[in-house]
C-alpha cells in the first residue's frame, strides 16, 4: 500500500499528478483522458419535450457540453457546465423522434397524421404528461398503436434523423471536441427497461444510409444485434451498443435466458459482446453497480439506489427487482459462471457512467445539476411527482450523474470508439476523478510512486478492460492503481478493488478489498477501514478538503489468488462526502429533506474490470 | 513591481485546469477555502472585508412589482453568506461565487413592505381603503399600474395616508430589524440595520442609504426617515443630528447614483439654491463621509465629456433618470454636469474648501449593488439582475416598462472593500467613518493605498508592506498636510487580483488639484503595468490586450499580472496646492454579463448595444493633501 503523506503541500501533489499524467513515453502511455456523456436527450426526444424541454435542441446540447452558456429549457435562466466535456453523444429516442416538437411547431407532415391530429390539442393545452402516460401505457401493453405505426414512415422519420446527424457533424471538431452520432433504442417489454444507446464511429454520410433501429422495429436485443450486423455489412458503419438502467430491467438486462426463454449459448455471448463491450452502470436514474441485498458485505453498496420501474399501468408492481440480472457486479459474476458452462462470457463488459438527462444539458455536477427532466430543475418542483397521483419518482430521487472517462489515442470519433471497443473506459458519478488501473505479474510497489506510472503500467501489464491469463507458477496478479481527485472537486477517501471469482463449486463470489486510504488510515485486522469522516455543513451546504487526499496510489497483489479460478477485478474509488444536489435544494428552500432522500454522498469512480482466465 | 506570489498562483492555475482555456476556479463552489494574498499574512493592523451596503428585498415596493415577491431580507442574508437560495423570478437555485462578510439590507423607507404585506394579507394594510384598492389591482394583474402610482407618489412626496401610519411603518421596520439581528454574527458575518431614503425630486436621484452601527434596541426607537418627511438632504442630516442625539446612535449616510441626479448630488448650491456654506459642508461631512460611486445603475466615477484625457472614463455609463413621467412619456435628453460624478465632485470640493474653508465633498468611495432581487450579485458570470425580472437572458433584452431601459443596460457591479480590525459592526462602521474603504465593480481586487513623505521604492516589495504603509504614512481616506520642504508625497500601492478572477492590467493614480488660478485640474498617471509594459514618452501605456473569445465567453490569464505594486511619487507636486489622489486598478478585459447572455441566446454580441467585454476596476478612497498654513 502506498499512501501519500497527507502533510505534503497540495500544490506539490497536484504537480506530481501532472507529472504522472504528462511524463509517459511514446505509445499507449500517451493516451489521454477524455470526458464525455454518451447519453443525452434533447427536445427531439418525445418524453423530454412533453416534460417541458421545448427549447433545448441538439445544438444547445453541444454548446452546453463545450462549455458555452445556454438558456435552461424550463426556468429560462442561463446555465453553464462547470468543466466542459470532450465528447458527447446526443442519443434521442429513436421512437417518435421529434414528433411532439414538430406537432407543436405545426409541421404539416405531422399534422397530416392521425396521431398528430389527436395529440395536438393535448399538447397545446399543456397536457404533456397525459400524452406521455398514453404513450408509455401503449408501449407497456405491448400493442403498437396503429396511429403510432403511421409515424414510422420514412417521410416522417428521415427529416428528424438527418437534422440530428447534421448537428453532430457540424459540432464534431477532431482533436478538440467529438460529437458522435447516436440514438437510443427504447425497448421496454412489460416495463422491463432493456434500453440501449447506440453510437457509431462514422460521419453523417454513413449515418444517412439508415434510419435508427427502434423498439417499434423490435423490442428484442437479439434483433437489434442482427440489425447492427446487417447495417455494418451494408454501410461499413462501426457501432457500439450500450445497455443502461439494468437496475429497472426486472432482471432482464443480464438474463440467463434469451428473449425466447432458451438458455444462453456461446453464440449469444459472442454476438452480444461484439456489440455491447461496455455498459452504462451509473446515471441519473440511479447506480447499477450492485445492491446491498446482493452484496451484503459491501458497506458502500447502497449508493443512489433507484427502483422506480418505467411503468404507469395501474395494478402492477412498480418496484424494480433485485437480482444479479439487474446489477453490473451481479452480471460480471454471472458471466464467469456462464463462461465456465459454455466457453464464452456474455457479460464481459467495461463500465461507464452517463447522464441520460432529458434537458439538453449534460449536467452531472451536484451543485450544478439541471434535472432529469426539464421541470425537475428548480428546487420547488423537485419534491413533486412528475405525474401526479402515481407512485413514481420525484426530482430528489434522481442522481446527479454520471460521466465516462475514456483513455483514447486522440479526441476523435474513431479513437473514442476504439477505446470503447477495448473497454479502456471507466465510470464516474460526476466528478472528474482521474483513474489509472493496470494488471500484470511484475509490478513492484515503487511503480505506484513513479513519475512514469502509466508507461510502467502499459509496459508491464494490461490496462482496464484487458485480460490476464495463465499465471506464471507461484505468482499472483498485481495491480497498479493511481487515482487523483477532480482538480476542482473533493479529495479522495479510498481506493478499493472489487474481485469476483468462480469457486470450485462453479459458483461465483465477490469480495471488496481496501487497497489505499487517505489520511494515513490502515485497515484493521478484518480489513475494515475506519470512515473518512465528513466535513459537510448541513446548514450551509459547504464542505472542505480538510480530510481525504488529493491522490492515492497503490500496487496491490491479490492475497487470495488461485491460478485455477476465473476472476475479474475492478477498482472503485470513493470521494470524501460532499453535498448531494438535494441538500443544496433543501438549504435554498429552508426545509428538511424527506425520509429516504440523502443530504450527502460519496461520489465514486468505477474502472472497467481486468479479467483473469486460467 | 512585486511578483513574489505570482509563480504560485500560476502553478495553481496550471494544475487546476490543465485542458481548458478558461481560468480555473481556485476551488469548487461550496468549498470554503479562502485564498488570502500573501501580503495579508503580515502583521498589518487591518484586514480586508467585503460587503454590499445597498441591497433591496421583496420589502421594497419596486422590487416587489418587478418580480421579487418571495426573496425577503432573510433570503438576502442567506445569499450573502454563501447559501444557495431560490431566485425570486425564475425559481432556479442560485449561489454567490464568493460569500460576503457583511451586508446592509436597505429597503426603501417609502411604503416599505406595503405591497408585500398586502399580498401576505397583513390586516393592518388590507383593512385600509387604499390597501383594499391596491390589492384588488394587484390581484387583477395590474401590478405595473400600482407600481407607477407608487413611483408617482414617491416623486411627488405624497404618501397614502392610511398606509403610511406610524403603526404600519414600525411593524415592518421591526420585522426587518429582527431579521438583521438574527443574522449578525460578530467575527463571522455582520449585518447593519439600514434603509434607503428615496428622494427623487423631478426624477433626479438624490437617494441615500442610511445605516447604523446600533442594534434593534436602538433602531426600534425610530422609524426610518423617508422622502415623504422631506426630499431635502439637509432635512435628512438634521434628522440624523437629532436622532443620533436622542437614541445615542451613530449613522452613515451614503449617496448613490449621482450619475442620474441631474447634477444635484454634488451641486455647488444647497437645496434652496444658496452657495454651499461651511455649515452645510460640516453637516454633510458629519454623515456622508462615503459615496457609493459604482453600482448596477452605472458607474459614477467620471465620464469622457468631463474627463476628456482619461481613456478609461466611459465605463458603464447609465443615463436613465428615475421618473414616472419619463417612464410613461419617454426619456429626456441627458446633459452631464460636474454634480453628477465623484471625480468632479472631489474637484469641486477643493474649490469650495478654498472658498469657505470646509470641503463638503471630501468623501471616500465604495461600490454596492442596489440589486432588487435580494441577491447581492456583482459577478458578471453570476449576475442575477437589477430587478428579479431582469434575471434571464431573454428578459435581459426585453423591455419591461415603456421606456428604453433594459436589463442589458445594467452593470454587474459593485462591492465595498473595507479595511477593518475585525468583522463586527463597530469595527466596520469605524472604517466607513475614517473612509478606509474602497470600491470595486465586482471583483475582489485587493488594494492597499498609503500616502506619505518617507516611502522608499523597496517598500513595495516588502512582505510587511501594509505595516510600513501605516507606520510611514496614512491609509486611503487619510490626509497629508504641510509637505516637508522639497519633498513630494509618495504613494505605496499594492493590488492583487481576485483569487478566482482575472489578472490586472495596470494601477493608475488619479490626481486632482487646484491650480494657481483656483481652477480644478485632473490628471491620470499610469504608475504600474503588467507584462513589463512601460509608458511611452507621452506617458501612455500600450493596451494590455484582450483574451476574451467572443464565441465562447472564455478568457485566459495569459496576459496581465496577478499582482502589481509600486511606490509612486508625484512628479508634478506643488506644496502650495490643495490636491487629492486616489488609485484606480484595471483588470484585463473580461466578458460583460450581456456577452454570456448573448451567447446563451445565440445572438450576435454586437446586437446587445453594449461592449462585449469590460475592464473591471477598483477605486480607492482618496488621500488629500492640504498645504500648510
Amino acid at each position: 500500500m502506498k499512501l501519500h503523506d497527507s502533510t505534503l503541500g497540495a500544490l506539490g501533489r497536484l504537480a506530481a499528478a501532472l507529472a504522472i499524467a504528462g511524463a509517459a513515453p511514446a505509445g499507449a502511455a500517451e493516451r489521454q483522458l477524455l470526458w464525455g456523456d454518451t447519453h443525452l436527450h434533447t427536445n427531439y426526444s418525445f418524453d423530454a419535450y412533453l416534460f417541458q424541454n421545448r427549447t433545448a435542441d441538439p445544438d444547445t446540447a453541444y454548446r452546453y457540453a463545450k462549455g458555452l452558456p445556454v438558456v435552461h429549457p424550463f426556468h429560462g435562466a442561463r446555465v453553464q457546465i462547470g468543466t466542459p466535456l470532450d465528447f458527447l453523444v446526443v442519443a434521442d429516442h429513436a421512437e417518435l423522434t421529434a414528433v411532439p416538437l414538430r406537432i407543436f411547431e405545426g409541421d404539416p407532415a405531422l399534422l397530416a397524421t392521425a396521431f398528430g391530429r389527436d395529440m395536438a390539442p393535448l399538447i397545446a393545452a399543456g397536457k404533456g404528461g397525459e400524452v406521455f402516460r398514453r404513450l408509455v401505457a401503449t408501449a407497456n401493453a405491448g400493442t403498437g398503436d396503429p396511429r403510432i405505426e403511421e409515424l414510422r414512415s420514412a417521410a416522417v422519420r428521415v427529416p428528424a434523423w438527418h437534422h440530428l446527424v447534421d448537428a453532430a457533424d457540424r459540432h464534431d471538431d477532431p482533436g478538440t471536441f467529438t460529437a458522435l452520432i447516436g440514438w437510443e433504442w427504447s425497448s421496454l417489454p412489460d416495463a422491463a427497461n432493456l434500453h440501449r444507446v447506440v453510437m457509431l464511429a462514422d460521419d453523417g454520410a454513413v449515418a444517412k444510409q439508415f434510419l435508427p433501429f427502434s423498439t417499434l422495429d423490435s423490442d428484442r436485443p437479439e434483433d437489434l444485434w442482427a440489425w447492427l450486423e446487417r447495417t455494418t455489412a451494408a454501410t461499413g458503419a462501426e457501432f457500439v451498443a450500450i445497455p443502461h438502467n439494468m437496475n429497472i430491467s426486472k432482471g432482464r438486462m443480464f438474463p440467463l435466458e434469451d428473449s425466447e426463454g432458451r438458455p444462453l449459448t456461446a453464440e449469444y455471448a459472442r454476438t452480444r459482446m461484439r456489440w455491447e463491450p461496455v455498459a452504462e452502470i451509473t446515471q441519473i436514474k440511479g447506480d447499477s453497480e450492485t445492491h446491498p441485498a446482493l452484496s451484503p458485505n459491501d458497506e458502500f453498496a447502497d449508493f443512489e439506489t433507484y427502483r422506480f420501474l418505467i411503468d404507469t399501468r395501474p395494478d402492477t408492481d412498480h418496484l424494480a427487482s433485485v437480482t444479479r440480472g439487474d446489477y453490473a457486479r451481479g452480471a460480471l459474476l454471472r458471466g464467469l459462471e456462464l463462461e465456465e458452462t459454455f466457453g464464452a462470457n456474455p457479460y464481459k463488459f467495461g463500465m461507464i457512467g452517463a447522464t441520460d438527462a432529458h434537458t439538453g444539458v449534460a449536467s452531472a455536477e451536484e451543485d450544478n445539476f439541471h434535472g432529469k427532466m426539464a421541470l425537475d430543475s428548480v428546487p420547488e418542483k423537485k419534491p413533486e411527482r412528475r405525474i401526479s397521483g402515481g407512485d413514481g419518482p420525484i426530482g430528489w430521487n434522481m442522481a446527479a450523474q454520471g460521466l465516462a472517462g475514456v483513455w483514447a489515442e486522440a479526441n476523435t470519433r474513431a479513437a473514442i470508439v476504439a477505446a470503447f471497443k477495448r473497454k479502456e473506459v471507466y465510470a464516474t458519478t460526476g466528478p472528474r476523478i482521474q483513474l489509472r488501473f493496470f494488471g500484470g505479474w511484475e509490478f513492484a510497489a515503487a511503480d505506484a510512486s513513479a513519475a512514469d506510472l502509466a508507461a510502467r503500467g502499459y509496459a508491464g501489464g494490461v490496462p482496464m478492460g484487458g485480460d490476464l491469463s495463465a499465471a506464471p507458477a507461484g505468482r499472483a496478479p498485481s495491480f497498479l492503481i493511481h487515482a487523483a481527485k477532480d482538480p476542482v472537486g473533493a479529495n479522495l477517501d479510498r481506493i478499493q478493488v472489487v474481485k469476483g471469482w468462480l469457486g470450485a463449486d462453479g459458483k461465483a463470489s465477490e469480495r471488496v478489498f481496501n487497497v489505499a486510504a487517505s489520511d494515513g488510515r490502515t485497515p484493521d485486522v478484518f480489513g475494515v477501514l475506519s470512515p473518512v469522516g465528513s466535513t459537510v455543513d448541513l446548514a450551509t451546504a459547504t464542505w472542505t478538503n480538510d480530510i481525504g487526499n488529493p491522490q492515492l496510489a497503490a500496487v496491490w497483489t491479490d492475497p487470495e489468488f488461485d491460478a485455477g479460478q476465473r476472476a475479474f477485478y475492478y477498482v472503485r474509488v470513493l470521494q470524501i462526502p460532499t453535498p448531494r444536489h438535494s441538500l443544496y435544494d433543501a438549504v435554498a428552500l429552508g426545509r428538511e429533506l424527506p425520509e429516504g432522500i440523502s443530504a450527502t454522498l460519496q461520489e465514486r469512480a468505477y474502472s472497467s474490470p481486468i479479467w483473469y482466465t486460467p | 513591481m512585486r511578483r513574489f506570489a505570482t509563480i504560485l498562483v500560476l502553478l495553481a492555475a496550471a494544475g487546476c485546469s490543465p485542458d481548458t482555456g478558461a481560468p480555473p476556479p481556485d476551488e469548487a463552489p461550496g468549498a470554503r477555502e479562502a485564498a488570502e494574498p500573501a501580503e495579508q499574512a503580515d502583521d498589518a493592523p487591518t484586514r480586508l472585508f467585503w460587503g454590499d451596503t445597498h441591497l433591496h428585498s421583496s420589502y421594497s415596493p419596486d422590487a416587489f412589482f418587478f418580480g421579487n415577491r418571495s426573496a425577503d431580507p432573510d433570503t438576502a442574508y442567506r445569499y450573502a453568506k454563501g447559501l444557495p437560495i431560490v431566485h425570486p423570478h425564475h425559481r432556479a437555485r442560485i449561489r454567490i461565487g464568493t460569500p460576503l462578510d457583511f451586508l446592509v439590507v436597505a429597503d426603501h423607507a417609502e411604503m416599505m413592505g406595503v405591497p408585500f404585506g398586502l399580498m401576505q394579507g397583513d390586516t393592518k394594510l388590507t383593512g385600509t381603503e387604499n390597501g383594499r384598492r391596491l390589492l384588488g389591482m394587484m390581484k387583477e394583474g395590474k401590478g405595473q399600474e400600482v407600481f407607477l402610482e407608487f413611483v408617482g407618489r414617491i416623486n411627488t412626496g405624497e404618501p397614502y395616508a392610511d398606509l403610511d401610519t406610524r403603526e404600519t411603518r414600525s411593524s415592518i421596520w421591526r420585522r426587518s430589524n429582527e431579521i438583521a439581528e438574527r443574522h449578525n454574527e460578530p467575527g463571522v458575518f455582520t449585518t447593519f440595520i439600514g434603509w434607503e431614503w428615496t428622494s427623487t425630486p423631478g426624477g433626479k436621484n438624490l437617494h441615500r442609504v442610511v445605516f447604523t452601527a446600533a442594534g434593534i434596541e436602538t433602531s426600534s426607537q425610530f422609524v426610518p426617515y423617508s422622502s415623504f418627511e422631506s426630499g431635502r438632504p439637509e432635512d435628512l442630516w438634521s434628522w440624523l443630528d437629532a436622532t443620533a442625539a436622542r437614541v445615542r446612535a451613530d449613522f452613515v449616510s451614503i449617496p448613490h447614483n449621482s450619475n442620474i441626479s441631474g447634477g444635484l448630488m454634488f451641486d455647488a448650491v444647497d437645496s434652496d439654491g444658496r452657495p454651499i456654506s461651511a455649515d452645510y459642508a460640516r453637516q454633510r461631512m458629519r454623515w456622508e463621509g462615503v459615496v457609493e460611486m459604482t453600482q448596477i445603475k452605472g458607474d459614477s466615477e467620471t465620464i469622457g465629456v468631463l474627463s476628456p484625457n482619461d481613456e478609461f472614463a466611459d465605463f458603464e455609463t447609465f443615463s436613465h433618470l428615475i421618473d414616472a413621467d419619463a417612464i410613461e412619456g419617454g426619456q429626456q435628453e441627458r446633459t452631464w454636469k460636474a454634480g453628477d460624478f465623484a471625480r468632479t465632485a472631489l474637484l469641486r470640493g477643493l474649490e469650495i474648501e478654498a472658498s469657505v474653508g470646509v470641503n463638503p465633498y471630501r468623501f471616500g468611495m465604495i461600490g454596492a449593488t442596489d440589486s432588487h432581487t435580494s441577491a447581492a450579485s456583482a459577478e458578471e458570470d453570476n449576475f442575477h439582475g437589477k430587478t428579479a425580472f431582469d434575471s434571464t437572458p431573454a428578459n435581459t433584452f426585453a423591455e419591461f416598462l415603456t421606456v428604453e431601459r433594459f436589463g442589458a443596460d445594467m452593470s454587474g457591479a459593485g462591492l465595498a472593500g473595507v479595511w477593518a480590525e475585525e468583522n463586527t459592526r463597530a469595527s466596520l462602521f469605524a472604517a466607513f467613518k475614517r473612509k478606509e474603504v474602497y470600491a470595486t465593480t465586482g471583483p475582489r481586487i485587493h488594494l492597499r493605498f498609503f500616502g506619505g513623505f518617507e516611502f522608499a521604492p523597496g517598500d513595495a516589495d516588502s512582505a510587511a508592506l501594509a505595516r510600513l504603509g501605516y507606520e510611514k504614512g496614512v491609509p486611503m481616506g487619510g490626509e497629508l498636510a504641510a509637505a516637508p520642504a522639497g519633498r513630494a508625497p509618495g504613494f505605496l500601492i499594492h493590488a492583487a487580483k481576485d483569487p478566482k478572477g482575472a489578472n490586472l492590467d495596470r494601477v493608475q493614480v488619479v490626481k486632482g488639484w487646484l491650480g494657481a488660478d483656483g481652477k480644478p485640474q485632473e490628471r491620470v498617471y499610469d504608475v504600474a503595468a503588467s507584462d513589463g509594459r512601460r509608458p511611452d514618452g507621452a506617458g501612455r501605456l500600450a493596451p494590455v490586450g484582450n483574451t476574451v473569445d467572443l464565441a465562447t465567453g472564455r478568457y485566459t490569464n495569459t496576459i496581465g499580472d496577478a499582482q502589481l505594486a509600486v511606490v509612486w511619487t508625484d512628479p508634478d507636486f506643488d506644496a502650495g496646492q490643495r490636491a487629492f489622489y486616489y488609485a484606480r486598478v484595471l483588470q484585463i478585459p473580461t466578458p460583460r454579463h450581456t456577452l454570456y447572455d448573448a451567447i446563451a441566446l445565440g445572438m450576435d454580441p454586437a446586437e446587445t448595444g453594449h461592449p462585449p467585454t469590460i475592464q473591471e476596476r477598483a477605486y480607492s478612497s482618496p488621500i488629500w493633501y492640504a498645504p500648510g498654513q
